[in-house]
């Protein structure tokens, strides 16, 4: 077994390579958007981005996308556009830096649009559970749901929540919450009745000033 | 009185114990003239009487009243020493005793050579390996913490060169067990199963190893293993370019790489996405099933140039002592026409395998050269099948990044230039976990933590050929003199963690970023000159809570680059935090 297995490896022997100059080899080659932090933006803060190894003597073009205002650069002799100072939206949120199409000619490639997910602000973390007071359709039960939203150590408080109860994906039944002091929220879903099937809860706390949108699936609840 | 007989008690204890060890070495000197004669069924019995004779010495060792004395004065550090040299020398012991009664049963039945009659022997193999390194790290871990200038009695000269020893079969185990995990993994199978081999050239880096510069198709069935087909990557390239749709979108540009090129497509530190474009490449191109792809580099070499002895090639002598060295550099400066170059690569190639297949093996050479082989190198396994490729993920060998919180970080290096010149490249990787008490902008509680990374380009600013230094990508009006290089360097930092300062040499950069397997990842474009070192630094804040804001803990681990010069990577923490 020993000589198979070293017959396996013994073709590393080959591992020495050609070179062959072809389009976007080596690696690195492509226009390049890049940030000097991408974390930790309080909403309307500035970042910093450099748009790299395009020709030089184009323009480059840097924006939110779905927000107002952009910012416009030559690119220099280094290939860089130097720094781009742009302001972040004011709602905190998950967003998309963008640059205009750099055409193939500025790229030395294909045409390019480059684009870069953000998120700005802080995010909360969701801890959500579903029950019902019955797990069985013929006793008519009850859904409920409950759960904690914190951002870190810091509680969440007096945000409200959207519950969808979903049985197998589908929305059967929405409903709001307020979180208290402690970021915990509850709720039961009143009004209707259930029949036998997988429900789960899903909550979604929308981005506002502070927090980005947070969304967390509960574990399923089978009811039959 | 109680207390008399208390040392009494001892002091015969540790008198055992000590005869014990001696005895030990008397069989384990034994074992070695035994070894020579490579009779496994005699190598097992010698190994029987080792067991014996240490297990003695590990009772004595696991005595309370001896485990007490390791905290005497003066003598304290002694019985300590002995009682490790036990108590995880019985572990290797028995290990060895196992590997050698299995291989003896393999042999018997004609692994290789016939269809195998009991694949659970072969999985015993790789139970019994698994299992033997782990007593060897262990042991070796346990040596490297004892003081040998502490240590009385002659302990201290013994324990001295047992380090030394030890450490170089920690090396070795390192190295041999995951090929027999994979190989055992492979030749179990009990349908044909065809694989990629992705032969690397670590003179050009990439994420998984380096640049694909040839490839092999092996096919395996119930214990027998042929050779279907080998090529360079000249061969690849004339296929034409693959697609890549199984390729996760997001991560398409993040290096700036062309996914349809072969030699472009293993970028990301997550091996299987790299394995996944190779098995659909060759599908494509070639219509048939790729069951699993194996990426090895040159640090296998040297471990089968001792196995199979010294190779003369068109008047140059490849041996263990210069086969690294050989297949990094000096074949470039030798052989300066590429086909005369992939022509003596092939000529080696074909020697070996006569010789392996010839069974003109030493077991020995496999073994010191495992011991001294210096590089970075490990070997990385992916499967189709997700019960294979379970294993694989298991044993540690298949590539993949974890999705898990965690205090781990990873770094990667691709070259941007398009040359050789990464045999010369150095890297050093510290990770620190610092204060407590700092909340991630992405929702968890966390701590501060850094990641430094010192990269280093070693190569000379002259005398090197064209093929080696060249510089492939765009200069943009740079000074680009001869030696200098440009790397990708990508740090893969802990789930849900963010970065607060990104600097090169202590100055704010621009880098690239993305997430790949749940991580954020950070891409710095980097300029080295000959002999330049750059220092990259980012500090972070990471997890210490979950998405169930439950506590993540963990020592701080590095999953360093695949490389020729092996990375040295250094972890401390200021300790653990607590949730609030």
């Amino acid at each position: 077994m020993k000589k198979t297995l070293l017959a396996i490896s013994a073709i590393a022997v080959l591992a020495v390579s050609s070179a062959a100059p072809a389009l976007a080899y080596p690696a690195g080659q492509a226009p390049v958007l890049g940030l000097s932090t991408a974390s930790r933006i309080i909403p309307g803060d500035t970042v910093s981005v450099q748009v790299s190894r395009v020709k030089p003597g184009c323009s480059v073009t840097v924006y939110w996308d779905g927000e107002d205002g952009s910012v416009t650069k030559t690119v220099k002799a280094n290939g860089k556009t130097g720094v781009i100072s742009i302001a972040t939206p004011s709602t905190a949120g998950t967003y998309t830096l963008s640059t205009n199409q750099i055409s193939s000619n500025c790229s030395g490639g294909s045409a390019v649009t480059l684009t870069k997910s953000v998120t700005v602000g802080r995010l909360a973390s969701i801890v959500a559970k579903v029950s019902s007071t019955s797990g069985f359709a013929s006793k008519n039960p009850t859904f409920s749901a409950s759960g904690t939203i914190k951002s870190g150590s810091v509680a969440v408080a007096n945000q409200t929540v959207t519950l969808s109860l979903r049985k197998n994906g589908v929305e059967v039944k929405s409903t709001k919450a307020t979180t208290n002091g402690s970021g915990v929220f509850s709720k039961s879903f009143t009004g209707t009745s259930y029949d036998a099937g997988d429900y789960t809860v899903k909550v979604t706390l929308s981005s506002g000033a502070v927090y980005g949108l947070s969304e967390r699936v509960t574990a399923k609840l089978t009811l039959r | 009185m109680a207390l008399v007989l208390t040392i009494i008690y001892l002091i015969i204890r540790v008198v055992l114990m000590v005869v014990s060890l001696q005895n030990t070495v008397t069989e384990v000197d034994n074992l070695q003239k035994i070894a020579a004669t490579k009779d496994l069924a005699a190598i097992s019995s010698s190994l029987g009487k080792a067991v014996d004779a240490i297990g003695m010495a590990d009772s004595s060792a696991k005595d309370p009243i001896v485990q007490l004395a390791t905290y005497l004065p003066v003598i304290g550090n002694d019985i300590k020493a002995a009682s490790i040299v036990a108590s995880d020398g019985k572990l290797v012991l028995q290990g060895a005793q196992d590997v050698s009664n299995i291989a003896n049963q393999l042999i018997k039945a004609g692994i290789g050579k016939k269809a195998l009659t009991d694949s659970t022997l072969v999985a015993s193999m790789r139970e019994s390996m698994s299992v033997m390194n782990t007593a060897v790290q262990k042991l070796n871990t346990d040596l490297s913490e004892i003081d040998a200038t502490s240590l009385h009695f002659g302990l201290d000269s013994k324990v001295g060169s047992a380090k030394v020893t030890v450490a170089a079969l920690a090396n070795a185990s390192a190295r041999i067990t995951p090929i027999v995990q994979v190989g055992t993994i492979i030749l179990e199978q009990p349908d044909t199963k065809r694989w990629f081999v992705a032969i690397q050239n670590l003179s050009e880096l990439r994420a998984t190893g380096g640049i694909t510069g040839a490839y092999a198709i092996l096919t395996s069935k119930n214990g027998k293993v042929k050779l279907e087909e080998y090529g360079s990557d000249k061969t690849l390239l004339k296929m034409g370019a693959i697609r890549y749709d199984s390729y996760p979108e997001e991560l398409r540009d993040i290096w700036g790489v062309d996914l349809g090129d072969w030699r472009d497509i293993n970028a990301s530190a997550h091996a299987p996405y790299a394995a996944r474009l190779m098995a659909d490449g060759w599908q494509q191109k070639r219509g048939q099933k790729v069951d699993g792809v194996l990426f090895v580099g040159q640090g296998v070499v040297s471990e089968l140039s001792g196995a199979v002895g010294a190779i003369t090639v068109r008047g140059v002598t490849v041996d263990p002592s210069n086969v690294i060295d050989f297949l990094a550099k000096d074949i470039y400066a030798k052989f300066t026409k590429v086909e005369v170059k992939d022509a003596v690569v092939g000529e080696l190639a074909k020697e070996m395998f006569s010789r392996l297949v010839a069974g003109k093996v030493s077991a020995g050479g496999f073994l010191k050269s495992a011991a001294e082989d210096p590089t970075g190198d490990r070997i990385i396994a992916w499967a189709e099948d997700k019960d294979i490729q379970k294993q694989f993920a298991n044993y540690l060998v298949s590539g993949e990044v974890s999705e898990k919180f965690g205090p781990n970080v990873l770094v990667t290096v691709n070259n941007a230039g398009g040359n050789k010149l990464d045999a010369y490249t150095t890297v050093k990787i510290d990770y620190l976990l610092g204060v407590c008490n700092v909340d991630t902008f992405t929702g968890y509680q966390g701590r501060k933590s850094r990641v430094t990374v010192e990269i280093t380009n070693n190569a000379p600013s002259s005398g090197l050929p064209w093929y080696v230094d060249v510089r492939l990508d765009d200069s943009f009006g740079e000074s680009r003199p001869k030696g200098s290089n440009r790397e990708l360097v990508t740090i893969y930092g802990p789930v849900g963690s963010e970065a607060e300062t990104i600097t090169v040499n202590g100055e704010e950069d621009f880098v690239s970023i993305g997430t790949d397997r749940n991580r954020p990842i950070w891409v710095f474009d980097i300029g080295l000159l000959s002999g330049e070192k750059k220092v990259l630094v980012i500090d972070l804040v990471e997890p210490i809570s979950d998405d169930n804001q439950e506590q993540v803990t963990g020592a701080p681990t590095v999953t360093a680059p695949v490389m020729l010069n092996a990375p040295v990577i250094s972890t401390s923490s200021t300790g653990e935090c607590r949730l609030q």
